[in-house]
Formats: C-alpha cells, sequence, structure tokens
C-alpha cells in the first residue's frame, strides 16, 4: 500500500511540477523563447502575495485573485519592453536577457524582502488531507494536481478552439506570413507572456505554502521545470503534464527507498530521456 | 485612377540595392504580370508593395492612399495582400484555420469561406485537413484563398507555377478571371513569358533591378521582350521559358 501511496504523492507532486512548468512550455512552444527568468518570476509571485496579505489584511486565496492580474501585467510588460527587443536580436540575446532578468531579480528580493525564509499561511488548508482507502490524500497537493490540469486544459482551448489561440499557433509557425496576413504580433506576445508568469506566480505561491521561500529558490525551481518540459517534449503542454508526473514519481518513489538519491534519480530520468528521445516523449507531435 | 501606384521605389537588402526608381500602375480589377530572370527583383518588388521590405525611397499608395510608412500587418487591412514564393501555409494548422486568419482583421468584401470554397472546390474538400499533409497544389490553392479572405483590393502572386505540374498551374490560371470580375486587381510573377502574356492584360519587365520594358500583352513584340528580359548581352532565339 505504501507504493500505491508513492505513486498517488508523486503524481500530486507532478503536478506542482507542471503547473510551474506550463508557463516555460508555452513561452518557448509559441516564441523560442527560453525564459531563464522563469523560476524567479515563480518566486516573485509568492513575495507579491504575502505583501498583498499584509497591506490589505486578506487571506491567501483573496491575494492570489489580486496577483494573478498584477503578475499578468508584468509579464506582458516584460514581453513589450524586454523580451521583443532580445527575441529580434539573435538565438543568443534571449538567453542573456533572461539571464541578467533572473540576476536582478534575485538580488532585489535579497534587497527588499532580505534573505530569510519566509512562510505562506494558508489557514486549514495547509495541514488538511483526506484519508481514502488507506490513502492519504493532502489537499493542498491535489489542488495543485487538479490546477495544473485545469490551466494546461484550458490553455489547450484556447488555443485550438478560440481566434486567439489560431492567432497564436499561425504565428507560431511563420511571424513574417503571420504579419503579412494582417496579425498584430506585439500585443498577441504580451498576452502569452501575460498567462505564462502568471501561471508561473499561482505555482510559486503555492509551491511555497508548503515548503516556504527565500530568494535564490528561483534556479532550483527553474531546473525543476525545465526537465519536466524536455521529458515531455519542447512546445507540448500536455507533454509537461506527463514530463512533470513522471519526475514527480520518480522523486517519491525513490525517496523512499533512499532519501538522498531521490533528486539524483530525477535528474537521471532527464539525462535517460534526453539520450533516448531528445525530443521529448510527446515532442513534436503537437505545435503548441 | 489605380488602384495600386508604385512611383521611383529603391529597396534592397544590407549594403546591396535590388531596385532602382522602380514604378508601376494597376487599374481596378487589371491584372499585370511582372516577368524577368532570377534576381531582377521581381519578389523584392511585392515584397516591398507588400510591406516584408522596407523601402529605401519612394512611395506607394493604394486607392490614392499613401502606404509606403505603413507596418507589414496593416497593409492586409489597406487592402494589399500577397501570395508568398512558396506558399508559406501554417502548417499546423488546418485549412481552413488558414482561411480564417485573415478574417478578423479584414475590411468588409465578397469573399466569404462559401465563395471560396466555391472558388477552390479542392479547398473545400480538404478543409479540416492539416495544411502541411496537403499536395503543392492544393497548398497553393489554400495560399491564394488564404489571401483573398482578406478582401483584398490588390492581390500579390509570386510564382504561383513553381514546382507544379502545367496542368495543375492551368487551373489556377483559369481561376484568375474569376478573382477579377470580382474587382480584385492583380500583379502576378511569372517565370513562363508566354503564360504571362496570355493571363495579363500588360506585362512589365523587370532587369537588374530597373523596368526594362512596359507595355500592352496584345500588341507587345514578344522578341523586343526577350531581348529585355535577358538584357544587351542575351543572344538572339533563346527563350526564357523555364519549364515548370
Amino acid at each position: 500500500m505504501t507504493w500505491v501511496n508513492d505513486v498517488v504523492q508523486g503524481i500530486f507532486l507532478g503536478g506542482a511540477y507542471a503547473l510551474t512548468a506550463v508557463g516555460l512550455s508555452l513561452m518557448f512552444g509559441v516564441m523560442r523563447l527560453v525564459n531563464l527568468a522563469h523560476g524567479d518570476l515563480a518566486v516573485c509571485g509568492t513575495y507579491l502575495v504575502t505583501t498583498v496579505m499584509a497591506a490589505l489584511g486578506v487571506p491567501l486565496w483573496t491575494a492570489l485573485l489580486v496577483m494573478l492580474p498584477i503578475a499578468f501585467t508584468i509579464g506582458a510588460l516584460l514581453q513589450l519592453v524586454l523580451f521583443d527587443r532580445a527575441l529580434r536580436s539573435g538565438p543568443i540575446a534571449p538567453l542573456l536577457v533572461t539571464f541578467g532578468l533572473s540576476v536582478m531579480i534575485e538580488n532585489l528580493l535579497q534587497q527588499v524582502y532580505s534573505a530569510n525564509t519566509r512562510g505562506v499561511p494558508a489557514g486549514r488548508l495547509d495541514v488538511a488531507a483526506v484519508h481514502l482507502a488507506g490513502l492519504v490524500l493532502p489537499w493542498l497537493s491535489a489542488l495543485k494536481l487538479i490546477l495544473a490540469v485545469a490551466v494546461i486544459g484550458g490553455l489547450s482551448a484556447l488555443l485550438r478552439l478560440t481566434a486567439w489561440g489560431r492567432q497564436v499557433r499561425a504565428t507560431s509557425d511563420d511571424v513574417a506570413v503571420a504579419r503579412l496576413q494582417g496579425i498584430r504580433v506585439r500585443p498577441l506576445f504580451a498576452s502569452v507572456t501575460g498567462i505564462a508568469i502568471a501561471a508561473a506566480a499561482l505555482a510559486g505561491t503555492l509551491n511555497s505554502v508548503t515548503t516556504g521561500v527565500d530568494p535564490t529558490l528561483g534556479a532550483l525551481t527553474l531546473i525543476f521545470a525545465f526537465e519536466a518540459v524536455i521529458i515531455g517534449g519542447l512546445g507540448s503542454l500536455w507533454g509537461t503534464l506527463l514530463g512533470g508526473i513522471l519526475l514527480g514519481v520518480t522523486q517519491v518513489v525513490v525517496a523512499q527507498v533512499s532519501v538522498p538519491y531521490a533528486t539524483l534519480a530525477s535528474q537521471l530520468l532527464f539525462l535517460a530521456v534526453l539520450a533516448v528521445r531528445p525530443s521529448g516523449l510527446l515532442g513534436a507531435a503537437q505545435a503548441a | 485612377m489605380s488602384t495600386l501606384s508604385v512611383r521611383g521605389l529603391e529597396a534592397g537588402y544590407g549594403d546591396f540595392q535590388a531596385l532602382f526608381g522602380v514604378g508601376l500602375d494597376l487599374a481596378s480589377g487589371e491584372t499585370v504580370a511582372l516577368v524577368g530572370a532570377n534576381g531582377a527583383g521581381k519578389t523584392t518588388l511585392l515584397s516591398a508593395i507588400a510591406g516584408a521590405l522596407r523601402p529605401w525611397a519612394g512611395q506607394i499608395t493604394v486607392d490614392a492612399a499613401d502606404i509606403t510608412a505603413q507596418p507589414d500587418y496593416q497593409r492586409a487591412r489597406a487592402g494589399v495582400v500577397l501570395v508568398p514564393e512558396g506558399r508559406r501555409l501554417f502548417g499546423s494548422l488546418t485549412v481552413e484555420e488558414n482561411i480564417l486568419i485573415p478574417v478578423s482583421s479584414r475590411p468588409a468584401g465578397p469573399w466569404t469561406l462559401g465563395a471560396l470554397y466555391d472558388l477552390f472546390p479542392i479547398v473545400a474538400a480538404r478543409r479540416s485537413h492539416r495544411a502541411a499533409l496537403l499536395s503543392g497544389g492544393e497548398q497553393q490553392a489554400v495560399a491564394i484563398a488564404r489571401a483573398l479572405a482578406a478582401n483584398p483590393a490588390v492581390l500579390l502572386l509570386d510564382e504561383v507555377s513553381l514546382g507544379l505540374a502545367p496542368a495543375v498551374v492551368d487551373t489556377f490560371y483559369g481561376v484568375l478571371p474569376r478573382i477579377q470580375a470580382a474587382g480584385v486587381s492583380i500583379l502576378l510573377v511569372e517565370q513562363d513569358i508566354d503564360r504571362a502574356m496570355a493571363a495579363s492584360s500588360r506585362v512589365v519587365c523587370l532587369l537588374e533591378g530597373r523596368v526594362a520594358m512596359a507595355g500592352e500583352s496584345a500588341s507587345l513584340d514578344r522578341g523586343a521582350l526577350v531581348a529585355a528580359y535577358f538584357g544587351a548581352h542575351a543572344g538572339p532565339g533563346t527563350d526564357p521559358v523555364v519549364p515548370a
């Protein structure tokens, strides 16, 4: 029964990874932009939420609702001011720009909020769990998986069924021709990055309810998000969910045998997928 | 009054100048063929008119409105749409999704989905297929339908016949009169001089970035056009027709 329990916990953890990674996957899939500041922007979500909670005296869930449009706006502005210009300047520029942004965010957070780890109080949900047929299902972990599926499902539906999604996919196929067909690419990309950063900030906040947060957490967040994206296949949103879940299950199951090897095992899984199937498990099958 | 008017157009890439003071007029519902050897500047001229390339000097007007400074994404709304060389469909989208792309930003006009499917039955038959999986001829039909979906005043066709069987090319030239009849002016680039002269009311021949010859297709001397096509160095009797 412990094994079944471990796999279930692993899937939940994978949901958290996938929710963190979905924005990274979306931005790469649409714009071929590798956002090295993705993890730091996720961490920013937590600080934004705790600041809103302290300033307005509201609970976590209200603060999250306040934070999401702010995160969307920050993402859209970053795209308009920084990323657009970087994308026009060759393949190295986006890496340098987003890496620089990552360093700046980390130091800015240390300056403003200090290097101390801080927790995010979630009230009763913090420890609430359902006991079902011998399994312990923590509500918060389940919520992250549900949100990951909801965000990925919602985004897929938007991309597949709306005029906005059609324009995003067309632009992803051929930017120059999309412009000639009347598509305004700048606001389109701004909306994509806005969604990606809002999802990252949501994931970052929920993750820090269990683990707490400090300004240096961005790099680690980025690595796991990256691995989920690569394992699942670049540009495939459902692949990112699959990649996150494989990472999570590997980590929890191996931890049952030996805790120090848990993180190593997930890195080995990542390397194995890269060696055997470099395009990822669901790579190249879907455009977005 | 001409629908499209190009005056003194100079354009190029980096340090390389490809067009030197090119002028061109296109009346409403008229078809003009643009011919010339490889590197004469035909595609550059279409790119500059479509907005993909910013000209160095000169003026482009559509229905007397100056569009020279307009960015690429506004040209389609201004009524100028390019069918690019090599077709360049959105490969991951279905045929119908490709055609729906210009719809959200287009001016009013006759080209509904139904009218486009009526014009190209093969496009209707393939509407739910992914564009990347179509044959060259089918892709070309979709590319023209996608451009028409923007309800253009001016349609720029770049080498429609490239890489297609002659029988397939015939069907495209057979459809052009119906597009013209809807009031669309067509500027087409064609390697095959005979096809170009047959399909157009006027021919403009480019040579090394300049208009070497222009005239009515019906009364144009074919020998003189061939000479203009190759420039002063061409020997007599050389035929510029490139087999499809």
